[in-house]
C-alpha cells in the first residue's frame, strides 16, 4: 500500500542551522492499517507527513503509494490519493465559502465549468447528515461561522469524500475542546473503517495511540525507533511504551503534555 | 442636476466594470493587482487603436485579450520567477507605460472624434427610436449586465470555487488537489481582461485615449469596492455581493459629482478616493484599537 524506503531530508543544508529532520527512515503500511505515530516534539513526525503529502521532495529514498512511485510527484497531484488533516481547524477549510461550496470543491468530480446540481446537494446533504453535527441544515452558511469541532469534522469529510487511499491525520483533535475532540475522533474512526482507508495518525495522546492504532510507531530524531504490532503484542500499556522508549533511547519520551493526554 | 446624475451614472457604470475586475482579484483571490492602472490604459489604447483602424466591434475582444495578457504576465512573474505579488504588479504597470505609448504609435494620445466606436454604432442603430438619447447608458448597461452575469456564473463553477478557495485559505489549498499558481493565473487573466474592457469603454465613451486615462483607477475602484462592501454580509449570496460592488461604484461617483457642485476642484478626485480607501481599509483596525483603549480605561478606573 504505502512503502517508504530510506528517505532522508535535511533542511537548510550547508548552514549552521542545518537540521536533519528525516534520517534514513523506512515505513510500510498495509492495506487497511491504522498506524499511530508518537514521539517527542521535533522528532520529525509532521515532517514525515509533509514528505508523504509532497510539501517538499526528499533528498534521498523512495515513496511508493499503491505501486506508483510518487517520490517526485507534485503535492496537488498526490492530493487526489492522499487526504491530509492538520491540528489547526482553520487550515482545512476555506472560511469565506459556504459548507456546500467547500464540500463541492473537495468532492465534486466533474468538469471545471460544472456547478453544484440538485443531485450534488442531496448527496452532500446526506454526507453531512452522517456526521451528526446538524451541519446539513446550514449548508449555505460560511464556514467562518462554525466552531472548531464543526470545521474539523467538515475538514475530515472533505479529506475523505473522494475515498483517498491514504489519510494523514496530524494531531487533528489536539486543538479542540475535549468534547469535540472525542466526537471528531469517533467520526474519524467510523469514516476510516467504513471506507476502508489506510490511515496514519500523529497523536500526543498515548492512550488514543494504543486504542485506535493496529500498529504503533515511535519516532525520535527523524528515525523510527520502534514499531509495535498490536496483533502480536496484546498487553500494551502507556507505562510499557514509556519504559521501552527509555531503554531504547536512554531518555524520556514523555513530556507533561503527553502524560496529560493533550 | 439630473444631467450630472446621469453622467455620474454612466461614468460610475464604466468604472463599475473595473470594480468587478477588482472584485475578482482583490475580494475573491485576495491579491491586490497593482498593474490595474496600466492594464486599464492598455485596454483603452488597444481598443482605441483598433476602433480607429475601422474595427469597432473587434476593439472589445482585442482590448480584453490585451488585458488578459497583462494579467498572465503578472502571475508569470509571481509563479515562475518568484517575485512578490505586489512587486510583480508594479513591474508590469511600469512596463505597460512604454507599451501603451508604443501601441498608440509613439504618441500619448489617440483621438476618436471621427472614428466609429461601439457607442456610435449604437447611436446610429437607435437613431429613430425613442431610446435615441439613451444610447450611451444602454451600451454601458449591456456590458455591466453581461459581466455581472458572467461573474455570478463563473464564481460558482468548480473552477470559480477553486479560485475562491485559493484566495480564502492558501494553507488549505496547498495540501489539496487545487493548483494555486494556475488558479492565480486564470483569475488574474480574467480580471485583467475585465479591467481592460472597462478602459476600452471609457476611451470610446470620451472619444479619446491617453496615457493617463488609467492613472489612479486602482484606488478609485478600490474605494468603490469598499463602499459596496457596506451593503452585504458574509452570508449574502454571490449575486448580491457583485451587485453591491456595482452600486458602490455608483455611490462613489455621486459623492464625487456632489463635491464638484460644492466647488471642489476636479483634481481633488484622487485625494478623496485615497482618503476613502485608507479609511475603509483601516476601519477594522482603528475600531479594534478603540475598543482596546476603552477597555483599558475602564480597567484602570477600577484600580
Amino acid at each position: 500500500m504505502l512503502k517508504i524506503e530510506r528517505i532522508s531530508k535535511t533542511f537548510d543544508p550547508n548552514s549552521i542551522n542545518a537540521k536533519k529532520a528525516l534520517d534514513d527512515l523506512s515505513l510500510n503500511a498495509q492495506d487497511g492499517d491504522f498506524i499511530t505515530i508518537i514521539g517527542a516534539n521535533g522528532a520529525g513526525k509532521s515532517t514525515l507527513f509533509n514528505a508523504i503529502g509532497g510539501s517538499f521532495f526528499v533528498d534521498s529514498g523512495r515513496i511508493v503509494l499503491d505501486d506508483q512511485d510518487i517520490t517526485y510527484v507534485k503535492s496537488n497531484l498526490r492530493a487526489k490519493k492522499i487526504g491530509h488533516l492538520f491540528q489547526d481547524p482553520l487550515s482545512s477549510t476555506a472560511p469565506d465559502m459556504s459548507i456546500i461550496e467547500n464540500l463541492a470543491l473537495a468532492g465534486m468530480n466533474k468538469g471545471l465549468f460544472s456547478r453544484i446540481s440538485t443531485n450534488d446537494r442531496t448527496y452532500f446533504q446526506q454526507k453531512l447528515k452522517e456526521l451528526g453535527m446538524d451541519l446539513e441544515q446550514r449548508m449555505d452558511t460560511p464556514v467562518r461561522l462554525l466552531s472548531g469541532g464543526q470545521r474539523q469534522a467538515l475538514g475530515l469529510l472533505m479529506a475523505t469524500v473522494n475515498k483517498p487511499q491514504l489519510l494523514l491525520l496530524d494531531e487533528h483533535t489536539a486543538a479542540l475542546d475535549p468534547g469535540s475532540a472525542e466526537k471528531v475522533m469517533e467520526l474519524t474512526s467510523r469514516v476510516v473503517e467504513e471506507n476502508h482507508i489506510t490511515c496514519l495518525m500523529i497523536t500526543h495522546d498515548m492512550k488514543k495511540a494504543i486504542e485506535y492504532g493496529n500498529k504503533i510507531v515511535m519516532m525520535d530524531q527523524g528515525k523510527i525507533i520502534q514499531t509495535i504490532d498490536k496483533n502480536r503484542q496484546k498487553d500494551i500499556t502507556v507505562e510499557n511504551l514509556i519504559r521501552s522508549f527509555r531503554t531504547n533511547q536512554g531518555k524520556d519520551l514523555v513530556n507533561d503534555r503527553m502524560l496529560l493526554g493533550l | 442636476m439630473s444631467g450630472i446624475l446621469f453622467t455620474a451614472l454612466e461614468l460610475g457604470l464604466i468604472n463599475a466594470i473595473c470594480v468587478l475586475a477588482l472584485f475578482l482579484s482583490y475580494q475573491m483571490l485576495n491579491i491586490c493587482d497593482l498593474s490595474t492602472d496600466g492594464c486599464f490604459t492598455f485596454g483603452a489604447c488597444v481598443g482605441a487603436v483598433t476602433a480607429l483602424s475601422g474595427h469597432p466591434y473587434l476593439s472589445i475582444p482585442a482590448a480584453m485579450l490585451a488585458g488578459a495578457l497583462s494579467g498572465i504576465t503578472v502571475s508569470f512573474l509571481q509563479w515562475k520567477m518568484g517575485i512578490d505579488s505586489l512587486l510583480a504588479g508594479i513591474i508590469v504597470n511600469t512596463a505597460l507605460y512604454s507599451i501603451n505609448i508604443a501601441v498608440m504609435g509613439n504618441a500619448s494620445l489617440v483621438n476618436l472624434n471621427k472614428a466609429e466606436t461601439v457607442f456610435t454604432l449604437f447611436r446610429d442603430a437607435l437613431r429613430n427610436s425613442f431610446l435615441s438619447s439613451y444610447y450611451r447608458i444602454i451600451v454601458i448597461l449591456l456590458f455591466v449586465t453581461v459581466i455581472v452575469l458572467f461573474l455570478n456564473w463563473f464564481l460558482k463553477t468548480k473552477l470559480g470555487l477553486a479560485i475562491r478557495a485559493t484566495g480564502s485559505n492558501r494553507i488549505m489549498v496547498a495540501s489539496s488537489s487545487v493548483d494555486a499558481d494556475k488558479m492565480t493565473m486564470i483569475a488574474l487573466a480574467v480580471s485583467g481582461s475585465i479591467c481592460a474592457l472597462s478602459g476600452c469603454l471609457l476611451a470610446q465613451y470620451q472619444k479619446s485615449a491617453n496615457i493617463d486615462i488609467g492613472s489612479g483607477i486602482l484606488t478609485i475602484a478600490l474605494a468603490s469596492l469598499l463602499i459596496g462592501r457596506i451593503f452585504y454580509r458574509h452570508d449574502s449570496s454571490m449575486v448580491i455581493k457583485i451587485c453591491a460592488s456595482v452600486f458602490g461604484s455608483f455611490i462613489f461617483r455621486i459623492i464625487y459629482a456632489l463635491s464638484l457642485r460644492l466647488n471642489m476642484p476636479a483634481f481633488m478626485l484622487k485625494l478623496i478616493s485615497s482618503l476613502i480607501v485608507a479609511l475603509a481599509i483601516s476601519f477594522p483596525y482603528l475600531y479594534r484599537k478603540y475598543q482596546e483603549n476603552r477597555h483599558m480605561r475602564k480597567e484602570e478606573g477600577r484600580c
